[in-house]
């Protein structure tokens, strides 16, 4: 689905003047062949923004604000593009922020056990500069090669790494925010447990519909003395999800605890060859981390739980490049999907721990009552689920089945106490949902919250909340109406 | 308002069984008190109080009542004693949802039967109301190396300033559900509503943990090691540095002290205290773990002021010196940055010295985007100077608006009803 809103021009209208005025000609898109890259994330909704800029400070953005303001067009805050929820596509148009150039690490203080930088930073690149001092910063999203920090910080994104020590917003201090009214305001400090209400913590999650982040402090740890990543492999999800259970009994908190059932398996291993046995029902990928004597004797309890719940096999790695290469098939598993299947869609879902093993199989249940394959790896630790459903965009009507499909999945997950999020946001793509969570004075509330900061309709319009002001009534709606109208291309699932 | 006014009121709110008068909330006397059963009640009270233009002092365990700007009249009292049921306890998914009144002693003896605690020790006690520890967000010593509340709180059910309840977040361990109402509460003072049930996410309970005590020469030595060690990546729950007048009432030794608590398994334990010892250039004495929470109580009581200063780690020689300049006895909890300290008044004139140094002392932190807060304090000190100190962002103001448009709640605790 692509999504015109004007018959572009190429050239400037004064919208676009004034925007060159801030941040100079090459700094502002809007021709079509240039916007075109900034029409989706990467999920399956498009739509073309009007203009695109990408500043270089504070101060720009200010200005790119109160410029959308007076010329009345909504903003869509940008990273890497590489959201799981349509957060970043400009559904309604408007002027994209491409936060892509601010990304400098301003300072880092290891002493004080922080760092402040860009909302530009690449995560990785973040983890690799800091692991030169021993330290780290511990949220690690798969996409963490590619995502930014203000998309992480936007998203309150998770991880493998999450189980242990919690999402994003537990790991910032501090914010610099730019306003709807293009005031630039500092929520937390430098410092944990500032006074006052947690504005900051409410910022994090936002997905970009409160304002933009244009800087970010956060919290940084130790690299662990001893880290061990070991690899059971189990013949059904069943008795892997028991193992995760058996495991948390014995007391031990794992930093990781990743599940890759056997159709990830299947896909991941001749591709990456990352070590999963091909004939295994399912295997964890657990990883352990402190002082030397702790892992080892955390490690046994691991071994005797998976090995109670009935694990055919259990390996330890041997050497970073072993331990590498296990976290390769868990972090690079989305590409081999890409590489397997014409497209694929995938979901994000939360459910209660103990719930894994009922939902694993209503969920495979589902998928093949629609005749599709379904493929999962995710956070077994966190209960935080990630079907991914393979199809051939080419077949007739496909794309309705998929939602549909979908939509019975996050049924589950809502019916088992779960929620239809655990890590990559609301968006556009979720907000039919909302109201299977929280009843209409909960929303209402919510709305209060975006009101407080500003008009609804000035930063990202239409996500989170349904029914918000001219928005359709969520992914679901927006789908049927595109399919209606339009041919799908297969390109834009990959 | 009369004990005779105050009666009509209060058979306005005849089904929730109000009881005249009640506990002095800072030095004055509310008009009634209710004690709602459900969260349904809460809601019913709320949009009576909000009909009649009448403000709610929240209260859970009376424990955290002397912070915040003082109290506006007249009031009456939500007191959350009766809200202190569990409400759903799952071990294996490391969550538990709670009424916002249980006391955070006794939602720890209920998580220690299976195994499992909320890694969270405000001073001066485990008394304090889990939906009073939320809206105070009073963190203790292990602060820093292990969560707070606000990190910790999954979801929440609250009462908004009309009446309405709202649910937010979840129970599972990570959601991204839409926005997190229930983080705005956590160090609200209780502004945007009442806070009537909580879920948090909870720890496995280390099998093993002992206290350690090491004499460095002085605040320098003390803090570069607690920094030290701390870096190492130990399974230490707190390292706390204390003055020689806290040193004196904790354990009759009038010097600086670098106590330790580690936790974890035993071998982790006994490993960490093994390298604790190879580390320290000072003599390390393994003492007795209740020592904590004698640390946690020592400023304990009503007619106490008690401070905390957030500070990057850097910066805590520096502070502590000044605060001892200015008399006032405290102890550091180095990972966290945070120095709390009791300041000792004297007569009501030298309130307004007091004061002064604070702001002073104020200044200084905010020089390292730190800050001072004011923990207990009577109300002629709190009168005399922002418990909080924060400039209010104007959105705060306008989510105050939405969430309690008639500022009836815990009315003037965050600047007045405007």
């Amino acid at each position: 689905m692509v999504r015109f809103f004007k018959p572009f021009k190429n050239k400037p209208e004064p919208l676009v003047q004034e925007l060159i005025e801030v941040v100079g000609a090459n700094q502002v898109l809007y021709t079509n062949e240039d916007l075109i890259g900034y029409e989706y994330d990467a999920t399956i909704e498009r739509a073309t923004p009007e203009v695109v800029v990408l500043p270089l400070t504070t101060d720009e953005i200010s200005s790119i604000v109160k410029i959308c303001r007076k010329f009345n067009r909504p903003i869509v805050p940008r990273g890497s593009g590489s959201g799981l929820s349509g957060g970043a596509v400009p559904i309604k148009g408007g002027v994209v922020v491409s936060l892509t150039r601010m990304n400098k690490i301003c300072e880092i203080d290891i002493e004080n056990r922080y760092v402040v930088l860009q909302p530009g930073v690449i995560n990785l690149q973040l983890q690799d500069r800091l692991q030169i001092d021993g330290f780290t910063y511990a949220p690690d999203p798969s996409s963490q090669r590619i995502c930014t920090l203000g998309g992480n910080v936007a998203n309150n994104s998770g991880g493998p790494h999450t189980l242990a020590h919690g999402s994003t917003v537990n790991h910032v201090l501090e914010l610099e925010v730019v306003l709807p009214n293009g005031d630039i305001a500092r929520l937390g400090s430098r410092v944990l447990d500032t006074p006052g209400p947690d504005i900051r913590g409410l910022f994090a999650g936002s997905e970009g519909t409160l304002g933009i982040i244009t800087e970010i402090t956060v919290q940084i740890i130790p690299l662990p003395q001893s880290l061990k990543t070991m690899l059971a492999v189990f013949d059904t999800v069943t008795s892997a999800s028991e193992a995760v259970s058996s495991i948390i009994r014995r007391g031990v908190i794992p930093v990781a605890l990743e599940m890759l059932d056997q159709e990830i398996i299947k896909i991941v291993e001749p591709r990456i060859h990352a070590g999963y046995p091909l004939d295994a029902g399912a295997v964890l990928l657990i990883e352990i981390e402190g002082i030397p004597d702790a892992v080892e004797s955390d490690s046994e309890l691991v071994k005797e739980a998976c090995e109670t719940s009935g694990a055919s096999e259990i390996r330890v790695a041997t050497s970073s490049e072993e331990r590498e290469k296990l976290w390769e098939g868990r972090k690079a598993a989305i590409g081999a999907i890409g590489a397997a299947y014409p497209a694929f869609y995938l979901l994000d879902g939360v459910v209660p721990r103990t719930k894994l093993p009922q939902v694993m199989e209503d969920v495979l249940a589902i998928a093949s009552s629609y005749g599709f394959k379904c493929a999962n790896m995710f956070h077994a630790g966190d209960g935080n689920l990630h079907p991914t459903l393979m199809f051939d965009p080419q077949n007739e009507g496909i794309l309705d089945r998929v939602l549909e499909c979908a939509g019975e999945i996050m049924r589950v997950c809502v019916d088992s106490g779960g929620a239809i999020t655990g890590e990559h946001g609301v968006g556009l793509e979720k907000t039919s949902y909302m109201e299977w969570i929280y009843s209409q004075d909960d929303l209402e509330a919510m709305e209060n919250i975006r009101e407080a900061f500003g008009p609804a309709d000035v930063f990202n319009p239409c996500k989170i909340l349904p029914n918000g002001h001219g928005c359709a009534v969520g992914h679901a709606a927006e789908i049927n109406m595109a399919m209606a109208g339009n041919k799908m291309s297969s390109d834009i699932y990959i | 308002m009369q004990n005779s006014e105050a009666k009509i009121l209060s058979q306005v709110f005849e089904e929730f069984s109000p009881i005249v008068g009640g506990r002095l909330i800072d030095d004055q006397k509310p008009l009634f008190t209710v004690a709602p059963r459900n969260v349904q009640e809460v809601s019913e009270i709320v949009k009576v109080a909000h009909s009649q233009e009448l403000g709610l002092a929240i209260a859970g365990s009376h424990t955290a009542m002397r912070l915040g700007k003082v109290m506006k009249l007249p009031f009456a009292v939500l007191d959350t004693v009766n809200l202190n049921s569990i409400i759903e306890y799952v071990p294996e998914d490391l969550t538990i949802t709670v009424e916002a009144g249980m006391t955070l002693a006794r939602l720890q003896f209920t998580l220690a039967e299976h195994g499992q605690y909320l890694p969270i020790n405000p001073p001066p006690s485990d008394e304090i109301s889990v939906g009073g520890m939320l809206v105070t967000g009073i963190a203790g010593t292990w602060r820093g190396q292990l969560p707070s509340t606000r990190d910790l709180i999954l979801g929440a059910t609250t009462v908004k300033g009309n009446g309405t309840i709202v649910k937010s977040g979840g129970r599972v361990v990570k959601n991204v559900t839409g926005y997190d109402l229930h983080r705005l509460h956590a160090g609200s003072l209780g502004s945007f509503g009442v806070v009537a049930e909580t879920t948090f996410k909870v720890l496995p309970l280390p099998t093993s943990s002992v206290m350690l005590k090491i004499k460095p020469k002085n605040i320098k030595t003390g803090i570069d090691l607690g920094k030290l060690l701390l870096d190492k990546g130990f399974p230490i729950r707190s390292v706390v540095l204390t003055s020689p007048s806290v040193g004196a009432l904790l354990l009759s030794d009038e010097d600086f002290l670098l106590l330790i608590d580690v936790g974890g398994s035993e071998v982790a334990v006994a490993q960490t205290v093994a390298a604790i010892r190879d580390l320290s250039e000072f003599a390390v004495d393994s003492i007795e773990t209740t020592i904590g929470q004698q640390l946690r109580s020592i400023f304990k009581g009503d007619n106490r002021i008690v401070i905390r200063v957030g500070v990057p780690r850097q910066r805590i020689t520096e502070i502590m010196n000044y605060m001892m300049e200015i008399n006032i006895a405290g102890f550091a909890n180095i990972a966290a940055g945070q120095i709390l300290g009791e300041c000792f008044s004297g007569n009501l004139n030298s309130l307004d010295e007091l004061a002064g140094e604070l702001g002073t002392l104020r200044e200084i932190a905010e020089q390292y985007h730190g800050y001072l807060m004011i923990e207990n304090a009577p109300t002629d000190l709190r009168s005399k100077i922002d418990p909080s100190g924060k400039t209010e962002l104007s959105v705060v103001g306008e989510l105050r608006r939405k969430f309690d448009p008639g500022q009836i709640i815990n009315p003037g605790r965050m600047g007045g009803r405007e």
